[in-house]
């Protein structure tokens, strides 16, 4: 298999503080890779060197053999999405213009969005459940809703590769699991790379193929889930004690944690 | 589909036509009124007299005079002014992702009016008649940097650092204003007619000097709309979406203060338009840019002809257009912004 990002030697801090320290990291094209770790082990800093948003202060990124550096800004565009958390609406687009904004990079400066346009922002919508509330202002949204707008957004975008940070943490537990297996459906059928930022680890295990686990910004495990998401693994990067177990109701790696041994 | 056409084309994109049509019938009727008052019809005439040499025969002289090199000036530079300041208030709430920053919120116009209040304490007038309007646009000018060599550690230009350093430079002008209405003695009063804005004696230089101005920031403006639209997504939405958030910010950012230092420079301060009217215009339109900045820039000019025209031809005596700009455009905001608060959130 190819691989999506090949990620070398990356120094990465601000404000003086040291983020991300001598990482190297490959990531699968066509899989679904889950990001975890602890607050500040530098997992959305690594998601935004993924994006283009942020570049390393050494090391290099390479996105589908080329370094990332290389990409135009509406190459990289067109060549990945990315989910943020921030949800800013502080204007009254509707649902549906937000989402069709996930055709920027396609559609010429001066044109309206083609027919084919509106049908990938339709077919994100109905995938989100959106379709109801197309005509709703962003900014009267709830949390899930402005998230479920997002990942419609990014989904209407039909980029190889999407970046997610926390894509479901808002959203009620049937939202999240449409999201999931709509994410499951685009890596299997359309070989898209998906790589999400996860706090939950019950989650990174029924959406993952791969899970990176990040400890003071540099790797500490990475492989298949059930190779990475041990016992041994979860104490040493998270410092609590856990049970993994199969949970054949739910079809994947279930974990349980407390504190004390 | 009706999913991806929610706001239709037909009810948002007629509201062009419609104000640039309510513009010219107020531009024609506002230049027949006054102390000497001349019918529409005769003001077409002299219109068309002077666009394509139409003939004026029958038509007494002095119209043409009073029509030519009086009013009209004064009328197309309150246009200009409007549009020019509508316009960058909406990229300036569009740029800062708040919809109650104006062009004046990161302190241009403080920067000005310390430039021409200056100017006007060093009794620089003498020297050349637009020595204070060369010093209220340098002084415009220098805030803008001002506030950008504050902000601007952080390369992308937050709107937080933007807006936080805008009001420390503008409090720091507005102190400097004081001292020198303080130091400049019986010239203050002039200092305070200058600072209230006005329209009075505008020539066919005021007229060339805004209007470009106006229209070269509104083509600038027009063609980042679409990234702005995307930029009200977030920074890192948009970045995503292929839009290179610093640049564009900072091109708009320019261009924005570049208009409203060339009006403020000319007319003095007059505040609310930039405010108010995207505001308004958001109503009706929608947030899209493409079709706010154009329809604010041309509510921006109907709102401004229309109070000088007011305080010109109808009021017994002239008030300062800042000061009636406020006066009546305050409690009209208020009363739409109440109704939109009891109405709750529309689309």
């Amino acid at each position: 298999m190819a691989e999506a990002y090949t990620l070398r030697n990356i120094h990465f801090g601000y404000n003086g503080k040291t983020v991300i320290t001598g990482l190297d990291l490959n990531i699968t094209e066509g899989k679904l890779t889950a990001i975890v770790g602890p607050n500040g082990s530098g997992k959305s800093t690594l998601l935004d060197l993924m994006a283009g948003y942020r570049e390393p202060q050494s090391g290099s990124v390479e996105l589908l053999g080329r370094n990332i550096r290389n990409y135009g800004q509406l190459e990289l565009s067109r060549t990945t999405a990315m989910a943020p958390q921030e949800f800013g609406f502080k204007f009254p687009f509707t649902v549906c213009e937000a989402v069709l904004m996930g055709r920027h990079p396609h559609v010429p400066r001066f044109s309206a969005p083609s027919k084919q346009d509106r049908a990938h922002a339709d077919a994100a919508l109905k995938i989100m459940d959106l379709t109801p509330l197309a005509s709703r202002s962003v900014a009267a949204l709830s949390g899930g809703e402005r998230q479920r707008t997002v990942i419609a957004r990014t989904l209407a975008q039909q980029t190889p590769v999407i970046l997610l940070d926390e894509p479901t943490s808002s959203m009620d537990i049937r939202h999240a699991l449409v999201a999931l297996r709509e994410f499951r459906r685009l890596a299997v059928e359309k070989k898209h790379t998906v790589v999400a930022v996860l706090h939950d680890l019950n989650l990174a295990a029924s959406f993952a193929d791969e899970i990176v686990l990040l400890r003071n910004g540099d790797v500490h495990a990475t492989g298949a889930v059930k190779e990475t998401l041990t016992p041994d693994n979860v104490r040493a990067v998270f410092g609590v004690h856990c049970n993994v177990r199969w949970d054949d109701f739910a079809n994947h790696l279930s974990v349980s944690y407390r504190l004390e041994p | 589909m009706y999913e991806t056409a929610p706001r239709s084309p037909v009810r948002t994109g007629f509201w062009i036509p419609l104000l640039a049509g309510v513009l010219f019938c107020l531009t024609v009727a506002a230049t027949g009124m006054g102390f000497i008052a001349i019918p529409s019809e005769n003001v077409l005439r002299v219109m068309a007299h002077k666009l394509w040499g139409a003939d004026v025969s029958g038509l007494d002289p002095l119209f043409i005079n009073v029509i030519v090199d009086v009013r009209l000036p004064r009328i197309l530079t309150s246009a200009a002014v409007g549009f020019g300041l509508a316009v960058s208030g909406a990229v300036f709430q569009g740029i800062l992702l708040n919809p109650l920053a104006d062009p004046f919120t990161l302190g241009v116009s403080s920067g000005a009016a310390f430039g021409a209040s200056l100017a006007l304490l060093l009794g620089l007038t003498f020297a050349t008649p637009y020595s204070v309007c060369l010093f209220a646009f340098a002084g415009g000018l220098l805030t803008l940097l001002a506030v950008m060599a504050i902000a601007g550690k952080d390369a992308s230009l937050s709107p937080t650092s933007l807006i936080l350093s805008g009001v420390i430079v503008s409090a720091i002008l507005s102190a400097g204003i004081s001292f020198i209405k303080y130091m400049a003695d019986e010239r203050v009063s002039v200092i305070i007619f200058w600072l209230m804005g006005s329209f009075a004696s505008k020539t066919w230089g005021d007229v060339f000097f805004t209007v470009a101005a106006s229209l070269a920031g509104f083509a600038v403006c027009l063609y980042f709309a679409r990234d702005l639209n995307v930029m009200s997504m977030g920074d890192r939405s948009a970045r995503s979406l292929g839009v290179d958030t610093g640049r564009v910010r900072l091109i708009l950012l320019a261009a924005a203060t570049l208009v409203s230092a060339v009006c403020v420079s000319v007319s003095g301060i007059i505040g609310f338009v930039g405010l108010m009217v995207p505001h308004l215009m958001r109503f009706v339109t929608g947030p899209d840019n493409r079709l706010l900045i154009p329809a604010s820039g041309l509510c921006g000019a109907i709102l401004l002809l229309a109070a000088d025209t007011l305080t010109r031809a109808v009021l017994p005596q002239e008030v300062p257009i800042g000061v009636l700009t406020a006066l009546i455009g305050g409690p009209v905001f208020c009363v739409i912004f109440r109704r939109k608060q009891m109405g709750g959130e529309r689309g």
